[in-house]
């Protein structure tokens, strides 16, 4: 219910009049149930005892980052594994006193091991200490569980670390063999590879691809070199044919018309020279002379006679000529297919040492790989051999008893004068919290705010309760047994408070 | 109707009705602080019956019943006009709140005030004013002939008339929704210029016989009992009433811590 604060506060009041009965009733009942139980409620009692853990040993400095020393955190975590297991609670149940409890019993002494379990605990307590606690309804069993507790703690925790220790440098000892086969393997496949795959390197073979490209290159421009100059000399041979072709058809015509001169010769001898066959005769002449090639062959028929040795001569040079040019090109020829199937040979070979050289990459990381693994894994061996023989001759952590447990004189409890004082308090607050609990929870209309929340309709009055004359012989009533409750619970608390400080004479330990 | 009439019928019940004597029902509006009263509750009696009078020693109670009827006042706009009291669930106290509200109209010497038993089924206006009256509403409605005059009683508060149920109060809900209701109530209205007619209606809770009143009167007002209902309780009972109608919601019997000690 949303009213405003100091509403809530009347409301209280006048739900704490309105059932003052009850009030008075709750104020005696929690009165008598604060001084019963501070009378009768049971004692507990805690006793403790604190360890501290001996990491900076002499060992400690020495082995910096050598050896594996635990924190304390871990510590209380071993120690609550160490401490809460069946075999521990076990012996420590045996070890204490428990009045009257049958330890033969499987039952009692698991309900026993329960009750430790549920009442210790272990806790660092600052750094590098850690605190048993226990608490008991007797004080001498709940010295005896923790000073047992924190013994059997030292003697399994030392005996654990110890098999852990060796336990740890066993498994590292089988790692390391491991490893050193691996890389034994990983050599010998190396080795293996380096021999099947003697035949140069990929460098190499490359530069030896190039130096053929380059001779296949020179032949090549050698060859044509060549081949222009044997076009230039089967050129000159096939005019120089040409050129004697013609002297020679100028001879035969030369020598065909000095006969036909001889003949007309004669016929004149024997005709005039309009005689038709004269003339004919000569007309043949012409026609022959016609036929003569023109100046270069009148020119080389006038020379045939003398040159014709000298062209002889130039031609057999020339065939001479070009038949040594094409005897260099087959030579040359020859050369280049050489050139060309040793390139081929080198790039077949410069492909498959590609492959060769993934493959040793490959051979040669694993080797690696394996190599570090095992150097790695030889440094840890000697490390956890190290810490071993720390654990087994004593000089790794160990512990110092810095509290002892003693027997515990004061309860946990607050005393009885606490309760005492608490008591009409607490009477008086139960009520008062009810009341307003009820108030507070309570969606029942009591201020027209209330209704407004809800509803949009205004409130046009409150109207008090009218007390008719039957309810004020009601309400004193109510009065009357409210002051009757009020005197029991005063009568009941002096008697008590009586009790408690004079006659029992709690009074004078105060 | 003359005056003369009325006195004859009403000295006819009150030969009936021996502890409640009238006189005199005749006089007009303007002379109504001398309108005679007879057998006047004393302060005692008042106090007995939790009938509030201007001089109670209980001044809280007395001017929360006098806040509430200028609310009231202040909305009907200073016409005479009619106003249901009804509760949101029975036992709320709605009797007790018309009886004192009608008490409170009539602390004014120059105004008066009727109150109307109109929760004909559980009638509990006689635990406040008495419980000799004869004839009430159910016999007017039931008798055509019967005047109006004759169920108006003087309540023992002065300036406070009461018309009580009646001896026929068996069939409410049909006598509430007759027509002869209605002229009833307007006659009533127009009867006195300066009377507040307060009508207390059966609870919310019976919808049926609530909303026969409801039609009747200008004003409604809810009785909300405190710590009892919740606020939704009160907006669910509240959302059957004509906005225009409803004058408001009034928390009854708050609990007093003075007097509760």
């Amino acid at each position: 219910m949303e009213v405003p604060p100091s509403e809530l506060f009347k409301f209280t009041i006048r739900q704490l009049l309105d059932s003052k009965k009850l009030s008075a009733l709750v104020f005696f009942v929690v009165l008598v149930v604060v001084l019963l139980a501070g009378s009768f409620l049971p004692k507990h009692y805690t006793s403790s005892t604190t360890l501290k853990l001996q990491d900076e040993g002499v060992m400690q400095p020495l082995l910096r980052e050598r050896a594996v020393v635990g924190g304390t955190k871990e510590w209380v975590q071993g120690a609550k594994q160490i401490v809460f297991s069946h075999e521990v609670l076990s012996k420590v149940v045996k070890k204490s006193e428990w009045e009257g409890a049958d330890l033969s019993s499987d039952r009692v002494v698991a309900r026993l091991q329960g009750k430790i379990r549920d009442n210790a605990s272990i806790v660092s307590s600052g750094k590098s200490y850690i605190k048993f606690t226990y608490t008991d309804k007797n004080r001498k069993r709940a010295f005896e569980v923790v000073h047992n507790l924190a013994n059997e703690f030292v003697i399994n925790l030392l005996d654990e670390k110890r098999k852990k220790s060796q336990d740890a440098f066993e498994f590292i000892g089988t790692q390391v063999n491991t490893y050193k086969e691996n890389l034994v393997i990983s050599e010998e496949n190396l080795k293996q590879f380096k021999r099947d795959n003697f035949d140069g390197t990929i460098t190499g073979v490359l530069s030896r691809v190039s130096s053929l490209e380059q001779q296949i290159e020179a032949v090549d421009i050698e060859l044509s070199g060549y081949q222009l100059k044997l076009q230039s000399l089967e050129g000159q041979v096939s005019k120089e044919r040409k050129i004697k072709k013609g002297a020679d058809e100028n001879l035969e015509v030369n020598k065909r018309v000095a006969l036909m001169n001889n003949e007309l010769d004669q016929m004149r001898l024997s005709y005039h020279d309009s005689y038709p066959d004269v003339i004919a005769l000569k007309g043949r002449i012409d026609e022959l002379k016609r036929s003569l090639k023109p100046s270069q062959g009148l020119s080389f028929a006038s020379h045939s006679h003398q040159n014709n040795r000298s062209g002889q001569d130039l031609l057999g040079q020339l065939r001479a000529e070009i038949s040594k040019i094409k005897a260099e090109m087959a030579a040359m020829n020859v050369r280049k297919s050489k050139l060309e199937m040793l390139l081929a040979e080198q790039k077949e070979k410069s492909t498959r040492l590609h492959g060769a050289e993934a493959e040793l990459a490959e051979l040669t990381r694993d080797y690696n790989v394996n190599k570090n693994i095992y150097q790695d894994l030889l440094m840890r061996r000697e490390n956890a051999r190290v810490s071993m023989n720390i654990e087994l001759e004593e000089k790794g952590a160990s512990f110092q008893i810095v509290q002892p447990a003693v027997i515990p004189l004061i309860p946990k409890e607050p005393p009885f004068w606490m309760f005492f004082l608490a008591a009409p308090f607490a009477g008086l607050l139960v009520p008062i919290l009810l009341a307003f609990a009820i108030i507070f929870l309570d969606q029942k209309i009591r201020h027209p705010m209330a209704i407004r929340e809800f509803v949009d309709v205004p409130v046009l009055q409150t109207i008090p309760h009218w007390q008719g004359d039957g309810e004020q012989v009601a309400a004193r009533r109510d009065v009357l047994t409210v002051i009757a409750l009020l005197i029991i619970s005063a009568s009941v608390y002096t008697a008590v408070g009586y009790y408690s400080f004079f006659k029992s004479g709690i009074w004078a330990t105060l | 109707m003359s005056g003369n009439g009325d006195i004859h019928i009403l000295n006819k019940r009150l030969a009936q009705t021996p502890s409640v004597q009238m006189r005199d029902l005749s006089l007009s509006g303007k002379n109504i602080a001398q309108m005679a009263e007879v057998a006047e509750f004393s302060q005692a009696e008042k106090d007995r019956k939790k009938i509030i009078y201007p001089e109670m020693k209980n001044s809280r109670l007395v001017n929360s019943f006098r806040d509430l009827r200028n609310n009231l006042l202040e909305k009907s706009k200073g016409q005479n006009t009619t106003i249901m009291v009804t509760s949101m669930v029975e036992g709320s106290g709605g009797s007790f709140v018309a009886a004192n509200l009608a008490a409170a109209f009539a602390f004014d010497g120059s105004k008066t005030s009727l109150l109307v038993d109109a929760n004909l089924s559980n009638s509990s206006l006689e635990n406040y004013f008495g419980t000799n009256y004869g004839v009430g509403i159910t016999d007017f409605l039931e008798d055509k002939e019967m005047k109006i005059e004759e169920v108006i009683y003087s309540s023992g508060v002065k300036r406070l008339r009461l018309i009580p149920a009646g001896k026929h109060s068996e069939y409410a809900s049909e006598y509430l929704s007759s027509e002869r209701i209605s002229v009833f109530v307007n006659k009533l209205k127009r009867r006195y210029s300066d009377r507040y007619i307060i009508f207390d209606a059966p609870p919310l809770s019976d919808p049926a016989s609530a909303k026969q009143v409801m039609h009747l009167c200008d004003l409604i007002v809810v009785i909300a009992p405190y710590g009892s209902v919740t606020g939704d309780e009160v907006a669910t009972a509240v959302a059957g009433i004509p906005k225009e109608k409803l004058a408001g919601v009034v928390i009854n019997n708050e609990p007093v811590i003075r007097k509760s000690l």
